[in-house]
């Protein structure tokens, strides 16, 4: 897709979610007596927007926030302050009915299939409660005719699972149900929470391109959260980089792949491991400077977050923190020396 | 002497006394690591017996499990019957291991630097100060400062507390190093910076490496030679290039086609098939993966194909190649 297209596109669809200036600090008490107290700036200064019909990757470390994000979303985490407005209400003063309405229109599928289904509950009753809780539904043989359908658009069996329960699944199988069931209440919005970080390789590809289906036929939004750079670049429209906190990067998830603006990203998209052949690999070369910036994430008092750490740094990095700008249309990055961006310019 | 294997499994047999039934994690596995300097991936899902392998090559199999058959030498000797002594100088001193979330398990109330020197005192007679100045020697060359030497586990990230438990794992020199998952809990970066550091150890101190994982992508640039478990079996084994991007065995291939990678694009991934529920069973009689297998044929529902050398000289237990 051109750049022009892309805007055309962005165009065409609204912001769903409006997240401005999100903050969410949690505090810690140290020692005994938890006088002393330190704060974790778990999200700092977040803004983005989610567009309608979009696949929107949030991508970090752990530890980045991105978890944290999604549970603001979902009005499940409670942000210190900013602002979260989904169809142009906030989020956070939702509540009662309103809230649950909003959960009718947003649901979220989370990383753990094994912790996230009762373990006392068979399929169809895991299926059965958020469809006559969320959908009012009161019609037993409906209810029913409904467990089958959504069992089968996850492409599941009902005459195999309806009555099994959890540990009588697989990993893939129960994360299937986790998604049935965030979709019984017909959400436009889904939050997938690293759906398949706890998997095995051979189920993986089947959740993802059943996602991406899904999308499609339902016309549903959906945010992944992942911190692997492979998911984001075969399911989204766009990704968005974490750091510390700090979204450092946001952009159409080819150009940012391609030529990432942003020194983290490029050192995620370096780290990520490929397949190569060994006269192509490099395995006794840069082991020094791996090695040698090994210190992992610290916390800076100013300047950028990932000044410790970049290699591209310079004298401004410590003084200033860089704002989240565009540096190419549709393309922003929080970075004093971003990459690749004259180059293409000129080109 | 030199003839000998470093360390020799021959058709060994693992079984774990379950609720219903037994279950073979290991079924007559055979596997060389020749020599110093050997790099070895072991590669398969979940419950393929991966880290069941890893633990015969320490002889640590416990009940519920029991080898019933096979052998296990090192140098020639056979590990299985040592006493206690021998297999105290055995484990650590030969072969030391990096078990699967081992960084979760460093105790709480000491500092990183005593685990090393308890392991150093535990197994040479070296004097607290020389101890304390060997483990701190260890924790540098793994990248850990002197000054966060006498950190707690809590107060080191997952990266670091790996990297301190590999540095345990180093501290008498072993010749093999068995690592089991080392790098599942870890991003991206941290990941990288691990297998540097086991290659470097590789390199440097001509150290044998068994690196345990689920992620064949890992391999690449870390060990010479991989083999390929399924359900407690070595399907086939060979050199890296040769299984990364020329397979031979069908599990070996669909292992690779459900690989998530920076190539793969949308196509590739709704092609792959989701695996059925009479896929999943591993059939009693014939080659185990014939239910999962697109090749499978008649021959393959009724015998057991072993691995063996096939007509280009690689190891593969497919009856494909017969």
């Amino acid at each position: 897709m051109s750049q022009v297209q892309l805007i055309e596109s962005e165009r065409r669809n609204r912001a769903l979610y409006e997240v401005r200036n999100l903050d969410v600090i949690f505090k810690r008490g140290r020692g005994i007596l938890r006088r002393k107290e330190s704060v974790v700036h778990a999200v700092d200064d977040v803004s983005f927007d989610v567009y309608e019909s979009e696949l929107l990757s949030i991508v970090g470390e752990s530890g980045s926030g991105k978890t944290t994000i999604a549970r603001c979303l979902m009005g499940l985490a409670v942000a210190s302050s900013g602002s979260i407005r989904f169809d142009g209400s906030e989020v956070s003063k939702l509540s009662g009915r309103k809230l649950l309405d909003y959960w009718r229109r947003v649901q979220m599928v989370f990383q753990d299939p094994f912790e996230s289904l009762n373990p006392r509950l068979d399929v169809f009753t895991t299926l059965s409660i958020p469809l006559q809780r969320l959908s009012r539904e009161k019609d037993k043989k409906k209810v029913s005719d409904e467990v089958s359908r959504l069992l089968w658009e996850v492409r599941l069996d009902p005459g195999e699972v309806l009555h099994k329960f959890p540990h009588q699944l697989s990993g893939g199988e129960r994360q299937r149900v986790n998604i049935a069931k965030a979709l019984a209440p017909n959400p436009k919005v889904l939050i997938a929470d690293e759906p398949i970080t706890m998997l095995d390789a051979s189920q993986r590809l089947n959740i993802l391109s059943l996602l991406i289906n899904l999308k499609t036929s339902r016309n549903l939004t959906i945010i992944l959260i992942t911190h692997d750079l492979a998911s984001a670049k075969i399911m989204s429209d766009r990704t968005a980089v974490m750091y510390c906190g700090k979204l450092v990067e946001i952009g159409p998830t080819e150009n940012l792949l391609t030529r990432p603006h942003h020194p983290y990203s490029e050192l995620i998209l370096s780290a990520t491991p490929r397949l190569t052949r060994r006269e192509a690999r490099s395995r006794e070369m840069g082991m020094s400077s791996i090695l040698a910036g090994i210190e992992e994430s610290q916390s800076v008092e100013t300047g950028c977050v990932f000044a410790p750490r970049c290699k591209y740094k310079t004298a401004i990095c410590a003084e200033s923190e860089p704002a989240l700008l565009a540096k190419s249309s549709s393309h922003l990055a929080a970075c004093h020396n971003a990459l690749n961006v004259d180059a293409r310019h000129s080109s | 002497m030199s003839e000998r294997d470093l360390l020799k499994l021959s058709d060994v047999t693992v079984e774990y006394a379950l609720e219903h039934g037994v279950r073979k994690a290991s079924d007559g596995v055979s596997l060389r690591i020749p020599s110093r300097g050997f790099t070895l991936g072991i590669v398969g899902e979940s419950g393929s017996g991966k880290t069941t392998l890893g633990l015969l090559m320490m002889n640590l199999i416990e009940p519920p499990g029991r080898i019933t058959r096979g052998k296990i030498e090192y140098q020639g000797r056979d590990i299985l019957g040592m006493n206690r002594d021998q297999l105290r100088r055995y484990r650590w001193q030969e072969v030391a291991m990096v078990y699967q979330s081992a960084m979760n398990s460093l105790n709480p109330v000491k500092s990183v630097s005593s685990h090393i020197v308890e392991v150093l005192r535990e197994h040479s007679d070296i004097s607290k100060t020389e101890a304390r100045e060997k483990a701190i020697k260890l924790l540098s060359s793994v990248g850990i400062k002197e000054e966060r030497a006498d950190a707690y586990s809590h107060e080191l990230s997952g990266g670091m507390r790996q990297r301190a438990v590999i540095a345990m794992a180093l501290a008498l020199s072993p010749k093999l190093l068995i690592a089991d998952e080392p790098t599942s809990a870890l991003d991206v970066v941290v990941q990288k910076q691990i297998l540097a550091l086991l290659r470097k150890e590789v390199i440097e101190k001509d150290l044998s490496l068994v690196f345990i994982t689920h992620e064949i992508a890992l391999l690449g640039d870390l060990v010479d030679n991989v083999a390929v478990l399924f359900a407690g079996e070595i399907v086939e084994s060979g050199e890296i290039d040769d299984i990364l991007f020329d397979p031979m065995h069908p599990y070996t291939e669909s292992l690779l086609g459900s690989l998530l990678s920076l190539e793969s694009t949308r196509e590739m991934i709704q092609t792959v098939p989701a695996l059925t529920k009479e896929a999943r069973v591993v059939p009693e009689v014939g080659c185990k993966f014939a239910n999962r297998c697109r090749y499978a044929f008649a021959r393959c529902r009724v015998e057991r194909p072993l691995l063996k050398e096939s007509s280009n000289g690689r190891l593969v237990a497919c009856h494909k190649y017969s």
